[in-house]
């Protein structure tokens, strides 16, 4: 068997069989084997790629000596996620319990998410205890709009065809900030628990830009944060820092 | 001091109905340093007083950011210049703020707080004054630090500022530089190098000598951005700008004399230049080359043949271009120049300043992909030679109908429109030929609303090839 081994791919079709779990082989030469996930599961390799949970595009060389259930010689597994379009979706479970069922290109926005992934330990549903699915799916908005301009690579046409300067991007941006306060700041948090920069910074920025040109009284309204400083308090602070309030 | 400001009225309050939280108080420190770093330094520093928690906030941003516009009739950074005089304009019990007593304090109270373990990670100082700059040399010093992560200043000074040389040595982490001003750059002889620098951005900054430029570039082994506006003071200037790394180049040369250009840098997805005189411009391989917009200057007696193809030759490569005035000159008065093909071409801006219909036929029988045309004759006066160009433009119609505009052409926009025969004639055959154009803009910035109404009419009268063609006028 020695022979002409090289990579060693498994695709896993679990989701598509409803009782027993089967993976499918693919030998180097094309053909293809169809098989319980138990008996594959014979070859150690293929139980730890199995058990790791995502199959990347990894090829592993490896020469089998192999006595599976088929006749097969040296297998190469292939990865079946190329054939599902292109697109390997995860699951994302919000706090109260709703999933979200998204491409996992889009769920890897969030370096959060991404490090689970990676570390293979998603087993393809990642819970978010700390995010509602009203605010997770704004997040999910966000992070496919991103994706999708991150792959758009033509030019943009409007600096020449009209006279804004806008990036049609940043308009879609400015728009999705327009919500409440309790919904800004919720999208704050996950930003930070999820951690997904562009998200972060938008929603920081945009808080920041309601405390633009605004007097201390003003901001405190617009925030409802209530004023603890005893009136000697204030005027110290105010002293110390004199020419800010100028 | 109270930990936490966060407030809930009760539903039963007789002053407010509504359940009422002050979120952002409760948000961690980092935050709200996070949002504060948003603001410039002042506006931080008021949120001091907005409650107890906010006391020190102020101090845990790792960025300054000090703008002299800010500070408006109380700027002046040396104490000797408040005259008496100047004081009576003022409440005499209000403290008068110098700039560089502004600057100091904060530094001071930033280290107060945290006994300098937040060091400052962006600086950011815009300085424009005629005293002396030492308080600048000071700051700038003291934000040299191997923390440093962007530099950004702006300094206006009737003479040069000496950048300190432990810059070079010192700031390891940069990842942003941008100068502007009358600043010196005056590197070691020793190596440097700034392993993470990624933008540089350099308007009207000095170069101690003719290798100041080029030893910058060499120690920026991740280079990407380059933005340079540079006078050319001296004679015998040789700008080479080689870096594998580059992705966005943005030139602009004021000059007083002739100065060579050499851009290699493989990588480059963007490039606008202007300044450059297409005799001394010299490019590289640019085949990642996304967007271009450029001009060049041009002795208009001369005819550039091969300097033009090359030129233009390195840019075949773009998916998008803008050509301004001098350049399509360039073009119109060379001779003998075969134009390469622009296969990827989906986007061209053509700004005309003489136009020469063959010219502008041969580049679009070059660029077989174009969607998107935008035609500018704004700010050009023209010959009234109607005639002639009438029949040019009904021979370029009739005879070999340009591939783009018969197969891919979606939007067109003529800017400057003055509702001349040719034009309207030109528009026309566009509109007959362009079997899949979806918008045709019209716009003029010298015609006025009656002149618009009779134009628009008569282009809305036009057959177009097209169904699905929206014909506007702005």
């Amino acid at each position: 068997m020695a022979s002409s081994s090289t990579s060693v791919v498994v695709s896993n079709k679990e989701k598509e069989n409803k009782n027993t779990k089967k993976v499918t082989l693919k030998s180097s030469d094309g053909e293809s084997f169809e098989v319980d996930e138990s008996v594959a599961m014979e070859s150690q390799t293929i139980k730890h790629i199995i058990e790791d949970g995502h199959y990347s595009s990894l090829a592993l060389s490896l020469s089998v000596k192999t006595t599976m259930a088929s006749s097969s010689t040296s297998v190469v597994v292939s990865n079946k996620e190329k054939e599902n379009k292109n697109t390997k979706k995860v699951t994302l479970k919000s706090s109260d319990g709703e999933s979200f069922e998204v491409d996992e290109s889009v769920a890897m926005e969030s370096q959060t998410i991404k490090h689970i992934i990676e570390d293979g330990c998603a087993n393809n549903e990642i819970p978010l205890p700390n995010v509602t699915s009203g605010i997770l799916s704004r997040v999910i908005e966000y992070c496919k709009k991103h994706k999708e301009a991150a792959g758009e690579s033509e030019p943009s046409v409007t600096s020449y065809t009209s006279n804004s300067t806008t990036n049609p991007l940043t308009e879609w941006d400015t728009e999705f900030v327009k919500v409440d306060q309790n919904t800004l700041f919720d999208l704050i948090l996950a930003a930070n628990y999820l951690d997904i920069k562009g998200l972060l910074d938008l929603t920081c920025k945009t808080v920041a830009d309601m405390m633009k040109g605004k007097t201390p009284q003003e901001i405190r309204e617009t925030f409802h944060i209530k004023n603890d400083y005893t009136p000697e308090e204030e005027a110290e602070v105010r002293k110390e820092n004199q020419w800010a309030f100028e | 001091m109270a930990e936490s400001t966060s407030k809930r009225l009760k539903p039963t309050d007789p002053e407010e109905a509504t359940v009422v939280e002050d979120r952002i108080s409760n948000l961690p420190d980092s935050l709200l340093c996070h949002i504060l770093s948003f603001l410039t330094t002042k506006e931080a520093v008021v949120t001091s007083i907005l409650s107890s928690r906010w006391t020190t906030l102020w101090t845990l941003v790792p960025k300054l950011d000090f703008d002299s516009n800010e500070f408006g009739e109380i700027f002046s950074s040396d104490e000797e210049e408040q005259s008496p005089n100047h004081q009576d304009q003022w409440n005499t019990n209000r403290y008068h703020f110098t700039f560089a007593h502004i600057v100091s304090r904060v530094w001071a109270l930033r280290d107060r707080s945290r006994n300098n373990a937040n060091p400052i990670k962006h600086f950011r100082l815009y300085w424009r004054s005629d005293s002396d700059p030492i308080h600048v040399d000071t700051w700038v010093r003291t934000a040299i630090t191997p923390d440093l992560e962007e530099l950004d200043l702006f300094i206006s000074h009737p003479k040069p500022f000496n950048f300190p040389s432990t810059f070079f040595n010192y700031a390891k982490s940069l990842l942003v530089l941008k100068l502007n001003g009358k600043i010196v750059l005056n590197p070691p002889s020793s190596s440097f190098g700034f392993p993470s620098l990624k933008t540089v951005h350099l308007v009207n900054v000095r170069f101690a000598n003719g290798n100041t430029f080029s030893k910058l570039l060499s120690c920026c082994p991740v280079l990407q951005n380059l933005y340079l506006q540079i006078y050319i003071r001296d004679r015998d200037n040789y700008f080479k700008i080689i870096v594998p790394t580059l992705k966005t180049l943005h030139l602009v040369f004021l000059r007083f004399w002739d100065c060579k250009l050499e851009i290699n840098a493989p990588a480059l997805e963007y490039l606008y230049c202007r300044g450059c005189s297409i005799e001394d411009i010299l490019l590289g391989n640019l085949s990642n080359l996304l967007e271009a917009d450029v001009t060049v200057d041009h002795d208009a007696s001369k005819d550039y043949g091969k300097k033009i193809r090359d030129f233009i030759g390195a840019l075949s490569n773009v998916k998008s271009l803008q050509l301004v005035s001098n350049l399509t000159e360039c073009l119109c008065y060379a001779t003998e120049t075969d134009l390469p093909m622009f296969h990827n071409l989906t986007c061209l801006s053509i700004h005309i300043g003489c136009i020469l219909w063959d010219v502008l036929l041969n580049l679009l029988h070059r660029a077989p992909n174009l969607a998107v045309l935008v035609f500018n004759t704004e700010n050009v006066e023209w010959y009234n030679f109607d005639e002639e160009y009438t029949s040019i433009i009904v021979s370029m119609f009739y005879g070999d109908v340009p591939m783009c505009i018969s197969s891919h052409l979606q939007t067109f926009h003529f800017k400057g429109f003055k509702g001349s025969t040719y034009e309207l004639e030109f528009v026309e055959h566009i509109l007959k030929t362009a079997r899949f154009l979806k918008t045709m803009t019209v716009s003029s910035a010298r015609m006025n609303s009656e002149e618009k109404v009779r134009v628009l009419k008569e282009l809305l009268m036009f057959p177009r090839e097209s169904r699905t063609c929206q014909v506007a006028f702005l």
